[in-house]
């Protein structure tokens, strides 16, 4: 469970430049649904979503993760949560170019030392599920789109965590690719899994997938 | 425990490959810091070998050697004084010595002439330095001829050439027979150069040299432990001179990784973001960077440690060909002899990967602390 | 002489040293003014990264500290034909006024780094980093020994003079010459040998009630903190004469040279160890605050193991030392 509550958030406070992306947006997230955060290109969409996810912090209000208030949390105890909790998956893929699709995959294990054994072997199976097992040693930057996605898929789910967050996950892919990501994240869902999307591609609330949907507009809730 | 050793693990590798993947990049920083752990290994390997052979060197000499003054000029001693400094309590041995320089206009050098007392060559024969059989292109077998101190010719018969390798600075030696020495300069059979004293008791070496003055006013006294301090300090100026003209390149060698280090290219702030975003802690990524740091600090410190030795203890340190000259305070001879020496690797350290380590410190420790929400953000 | 690698590279290693303390010092007093652990505004943020900064340089100060108080007594050691009358380090540190006090500061500035490491550490563990203040105020004391280690260094090499008779090690180590450490020799070993051993055995069996039955962690933080001096004592009154197989020569310095085996290297690490892990362990066991209930006492525990397996192993390389001496009492 997460909870918001008055949260803003300003970047470059103080200065010329200074913008607040989001304003006194207090919601609630529960876990084991499908939550869609919806508006238009400027809204604060990934911003909320960054601060749902602990990866921003706020600038005022408070973010609490299970009751346990985390916006003063230090970094690094914020970053263990984070890692234990959220999976997350960004609007370009963000792969690592160079490192093979299973090094990609590990990135996020490395911190918390685990086996290297246990990780790499469930990272195999990750990749396994989603149809890309012969494509583990291929360097991240020969896949397609839909291959990178899934990979980054693969690579938010290999801390086991509780919640996956996907910024805008199908905005660099066709209608196809598209679909079969959303396949995959109803079937997160199946699993138990909570799901938080921020988009604005109408196919998105199409299929049927989305559970919630939080309108945003100018940084505030809109309904 | 085991969990610290596997992130360090995982670390490690992620380093590695880092480092695999940015070859081009790094490799000219790796060719700079292996250059400068090269020179300043080379300094320091050198200086300390040619200290070590002075010190082996004195080990052998006599604890003191007593010398004729005249007018405050060196001068031949009389035999006379052998015996009475034999009579001087705490001398356990006196030996007059014999030796001098030749100025061989043939090929303008200065041959350093000694009398060889034990096991001497035969009257009428010689042997030589390499450096001087080359010069003068003779064989064993050939005959040397000099001007003796009158202008008469003197016919020195080569049974031997000292062994070049050896003996660095043995190229312009020349020993023969105490006859040949004094029929050569003309120095009569009661006269020696000097008189080499050995003392039974190390402590009492100070107390017999005073004795020694105390009988022979006009002597004077070199103690084997004052020129040990005269070679020390003239090896640890040259050294220091040298090492410090090279902290000017060590400054420019900072001055680069921490510019490598700061500078970072847009690709690589965004694979940091990426870290941070998928859960890297700021540690962990410092952490991830030192390892890089490390692993490219040991790299190059071995391979210019390795060539440095090399440089040094097989190539005869071809680089200090020009200084070397300088070096020749060093009489009469020494060969360098290979040797590992813990405090000379921590000095080094100190020298080449300290400084590197403190000029990328806070470049990587800035690097590491970008907002995690900085990949979103684009 | 001051030309020579190894002080170069000592008094590089010292000033970078002393520099990058000294900016960590102006740090503390900033920290200590503004840190608010409830707030998770712009600044708190920007101090907290600064701590991964300070944290990084500390632990390299460490790191380089011990390997540089090994090789300043090295380096005095080898210096030692330079200056008349001087045998071993004893001589080339006592060449000037310099020389005692920068090897005291070095050896004050690695416990006491070695201490901040550990509060760090628990710190970390700690989401409401605990110990935040008091770490930063140790530090605090640290940086100014930095300064002075550098500044000890850098008069010492200056003012060194090939021309000074100096002492050896028989007149300041020697019974009749005055001073504590005078009087540590004078010590007769029937007296000094029961003490060290009663003193030893002390401290071990508190670090083994510690680990077990998880009690007196402070006592035996204590304890090892003065069994430190103890067994210095202990070196010059009986240690030393016996690995010299001569009655009168207790100087601590000698053991460091190869015609001695190196003994004192050999000695000399495991004690260190235990006594800096010793009081680590105390130090982790005075610590009694709820975000550490479980961090703090793991902590004093393997501290504690590594303290008494190093100073038992320096208690029997004691015993190893006069089993096999000629020495005879």
């Amino acid at each position: 469970m997460i909870e918001l509550v008055e949260v803003s958030k300003t970047y470059n406070p103080g200065r010329e430049n200074a913008y607040t992306a989001v304003r006194e947006v207090s919601l609630n997230i529960e876990p084991g649904r499908v939550t869609a955060l919806r508006g238009p290109s400027g809204s604060g969409k990934t911003t909320l979503l960054g601060l749902i996810g602990g990866l921003t912090r706020p600038s005022s209000g408070r973010v609490r993760l299970d009751g346990r208030d985390i916006s003063a949390l230090p970094e690094r105890f914020l970053t263990e949560l984070r890692r234990a909790t959220f999976g997350f998956v960004f609007q370009q893929f963000q792969l690592i170019r160079g490192l093979s699709v299973l090094e990609n995959v590990m990135l996020p294990a490395i911190p918390s030392g685990r086996p290297h054994a246990r990780v790499r072997q469930q990272a195999l199976q990750l990749l396994d599920g989603f149809g890309l097992g012969a494509r583990a040693e291929a360097k991240a930057q020969w896949l397609s789109g839909g291959e990178a996605q899934r990979v980054a898929i693969a690579r938010a789910l290999i801390n086991d965590p509780q919640i996956i967050l996907a910024d805008e996950p199908t905005s660099h892919l066709d209608s196809a690719l598209s679909r079969q990501i959303l396949a995959i994240l109803a079937d997160l869902r199946a699993q138990g899994k909570g799901v938080v999307i921020s988009s604005h591609d109408p196919l998105v609330f199409e299929v049927g997938l989305v559970e919630r949907v939080i309108d945003l507009r100018d940084g505030r809730l809109a309904s | 425990m085991n969990a610290w050793i596997e992130r360090q693990r995982g670390l490690i590798d992620f380093s590695v490959a880092n480092l695999g993947r940015r070859r081009g990049r790094n490799l000219g920083l790796f060719l700079a810091y292996t250059l400068l752990v090269f020179l300043l290994a080379s300094v320091v390997l050198y200086g300390d070998a040619l200290r070590r052979e002075a010190r082996l060197l004195l080990a052998d000499a006599p604890e003191l050697v007593v010398q004729r003054l005249t007018a405050g000029r060196h001068d031949l001693l009389p035999a006379a004084w052998l015996q009475q400094l034999q009579g001087v309590r705490g001398v356990r041995a006196a030996e007059g010595r014999l030796w001098g320089y030749y100025y061989d206009a043939a090929v303008s050098a200065n041959i350093t002439m000694q009398v060889q007392s034990e096991d001497p060559p035969a009257p009428g024969q010689a042997l030589i330095g390499a450096a001087l059989a080359r010069a003068r292109g003779l064989n064993v077998g050939d005959v040397l001829s000099l001007r003796a101190f009158d202008g008469t010719p003197y016919a020195f018969t080569l049974t031997g050439v000292l062994e070049a390798e050896s003996e660095l600075v043995s190229a312009d030696l020349m020993l023969v027979n105490a006859a040949d020495f004094r029929a050569f300069f003309g120095i009569e059979t009661d006269r020696f150069t000097d008189i080499a004293l050995r003392v039974g008791n190390q402590n009492e070496v100070r107390k017999v040299a005073e004795k020694v003055l105390a009988r022979l006013p006009g002597a004077r006294v070199i103690a084997r432990d004052e020129m040990r301090r005269t070679y020390e300090a003239a090896f640890n100026w040259r050294q220091g001179v040298l090492l410090t003209f090279l902290s000017t390149l060590m400054a420019a060698f900072a001055l680069l990784a921490w510019d490598k280090a700061s500078g970072l290219s847009a690709e690589e702030r965004r694979e940091i973001g990426i870290l941070k975003a998928l859960g890297w802690d700021t540690g962990d990524v410092l952490r991830m960077k030192l390892w890089e740091g490390a692993l490219v600090s040991i790299g190059a410190f071995l391979a210019g440690y390795v060539l440095a030795w090399l440089h040094v203890f097989y190539a005869d340190a071809p680089l200090f060909t020009a200084v070397l000259k300088g070096w020749s305070v060093l009489y009469p001879q020494f060969a360098l002899a290979p040797r590992v020496d813990v405090a000379q690797i921590a000095t080094l350290f100190f020298l080449t990967v300290l400084p590197f380590v403190v000029a990328t410190i806070v470049p990587v420790w800035r690097a590491s602390t970008l907002d995690p929400d900085a990949v979103m953000r684009e | 002489m001051i030309f020579q690698p190894a002080a170069l590279a000592l008094l590089l290693a010292a000033s970078l040293n002393a520099l990058l303390l000294a900016g960590s010092g102006v740090f503390a007093l900033y920290l200590l003014k503004h840190w608010n652990s409830a707030s998770g505004g712009e600044r708190q943020i920007a101090l907290e990264r600064r701590t991964y900064l300070v944290s990084t340089l500390i632990g390299l100060s460490l790191l380089m500290g011990l390997p540089a108080l090994a090789l300043f007594v090295h380096n005095a050691d080898a210096m030692a034909p330079f200056f008349t009358g001087a045998m071993c380090a004893v001589g080339s540190l006592k060449a000037n006024d310099w020389g005692m006090p920068a090897l005291l500061v070095m050896l004050a500035g690695f416990f006491v780094s070695a201490a901040w490491l550990v509060l760090n550490h628990l710190d970390s563990r700690g989401w409401d980093t605990p110990l935040i203040r008091a770490k930063y105020r140790l530090l605090l004391l640290l940086a100014p020994l930095a300064l002075a280690q550098a500044v000890f260094l850098w008069l010492y090499y200056l003012k060194l003079n090939p021309e000074v008779i100096t002492s050896c090690c028989g007149s300041l180590f020697g019974p009749d010459s005055g001073g504590v450490a005078a009087e540590m020799a004078a010590l007769p070993m029937s007296i000094a040998m029961p003490l060290f051993f009663v003193g030893w055995l002390l401290t071990l069996a508190v670090g083994a009630v510690f680990i077990f039955r998880a009690r007196f962690g402070r006592l035996f933080g204590v304890l090892a903190m003065l069994h430190f001096p103890l067994a210095l004592a202990a070196i010059v009154a009986f240690i030393a004469p016996y690995i010299y197989e001569q009655p009168n020569h207790h100087c601590p310095f000698c053991l460091l040279q190869a015609e001695h085996g190196y003994a004192g290297w050999v000695l000399y690490l495991p004690l260190f160890l235990g006594a800096a892990a010793g009081i680590g362990a105390g130090l982790a066991d005075s610590v009694r605050t709820e975000s550490l209930a479980a961090a703090a006492p793991r902590l004093a525990a393997s501290l504690a193991k590594v303290a008494v397996i190093a100073l038992a192993v320096f208690g029997l390389l004691v015993l190893f030392y006069m089993q096999r001496s000629n020495l005879v009492m």
